[in-house]
């Protein structure tokens, strides 16, 4: 099999450095003289990379409101589970 | 970096303000959409504040909190039409085997350091994402979004190890595909 083919069937294994280490080290060293290649594996790793700069999604209003009023409605619950006492209903 | 939280130490606003937008965000990526999301994320908080003494720590909080979302999700998802099954088999079969670009291949930009990526750029990747069908799109967000490890994803989606790896690896080749004409330094 050539190079170029081992390299795109094992490109997960090789990225991710979880194969043989003689085999990894012929395909570092293809990829220093078959350009194709070579840009396959740094786009690759490119697209890993972008992944993990994505910062959290905000959380809407809408949702943020709805959990509010979750925690809101829960803690009467809560209180009771950790053996708290309710607070005291209001005179009259 | 996984933290180690002790949960109980924490008041449910303070679970809310540290892990409400990663909740949030997880949902809304495996989801693809703002309103199953908002669902979701209220669900997990539900069972967060009745069921928090269900964390044993045996897994560090946020790998706990993730398998809760997941679950979440994956229960929503089951509850309503998968109209994407479709979509999914239509992909797989126009995706190559392998990685092989198969044709002339154009060198990318070198993006700039995480800081620097602008909201233009997160736009396009979450868009990206959301166009993935739903069985790679799963895969790629826990492992290279929310950096969890294989075999954890593993146990969340029921999978064997071998094809969490063989997902994720064709979502890497889709997402790549997807993004090779905002990254592609134009021919001179």
């Amino acid at each position: 099999m050539s190079p170029c083919r081992q390299l795109a069937r094992g490109l997960y294994d090789f990225v991710a450095a979880e194969m043989p280490p003689q085999l990894h080290d012929a395909l570092r060293r293809h990829l220093e003289i078959c350009p194709p290649c070579a840009e396959l594996v740094r786009s690759y790793r490119l697209t890993i990379r972008l992944a993990r700069t994505l910062p959290p999604v905000p959380l809407p209003p809408t949702c943020r409101a709805r959990l509010q009023a979750l925690l809101d409605a829960e803690a009467p619950v809560q209180g009771e589970r950790r053996g708290l006492s309710p607070p005291p209903s209001p005179p009259g | 970096m996984e933290t180690a939280h002790d949960p109980a130490a924490l008041t449910p606003e303070q679970v809310l303000h540290e892990h409400g937008p990663r909740v949030y965000s997880l949902a809304r990526r495996l989801l693809g959409n703002d309103a199953d999301a908002e669902d979701v994320t209220q669900e997990v908080f539900l069972r967060l504040l009745r069921k928090m003494d269900s964390f044993r720590g045996e897994s560090s909080f946020p790998t706990w909190l993730s398998r809760v979302t997941v679950n979440a999700a994956l229960a929503h998802r089951r509850g309503r039409a998968v109209r994407e099954r479709h979509r999914t088999r239509q992909e797989v079969d126009l995706l190559p085997v392998e990685g092989s670009p198969g044709g002339p291949v154009r060198r990318w930009s070198e993006p700039p350091d995480q800081q620097a990526l602008d909201r233009e750029t997160h736009e396009l990747i979450e868009a990206a994402i959301a166009g993935l069908p739903v069985k790679y799109r799963d895969v790629y967000v826990l492992a290279d979004v929310e950096g969890l490890a294989n075999a954890d994803i593993a146990g969340m989606l029921k999978l064997g190890l071998p094809a969490v790896k063989s997902r994720l690896h064709r979502a890497r080749l889709l997402m790549r595909r997807a993004l090779a004409p905002h990254f592609e330094e134009a021919t001179p």
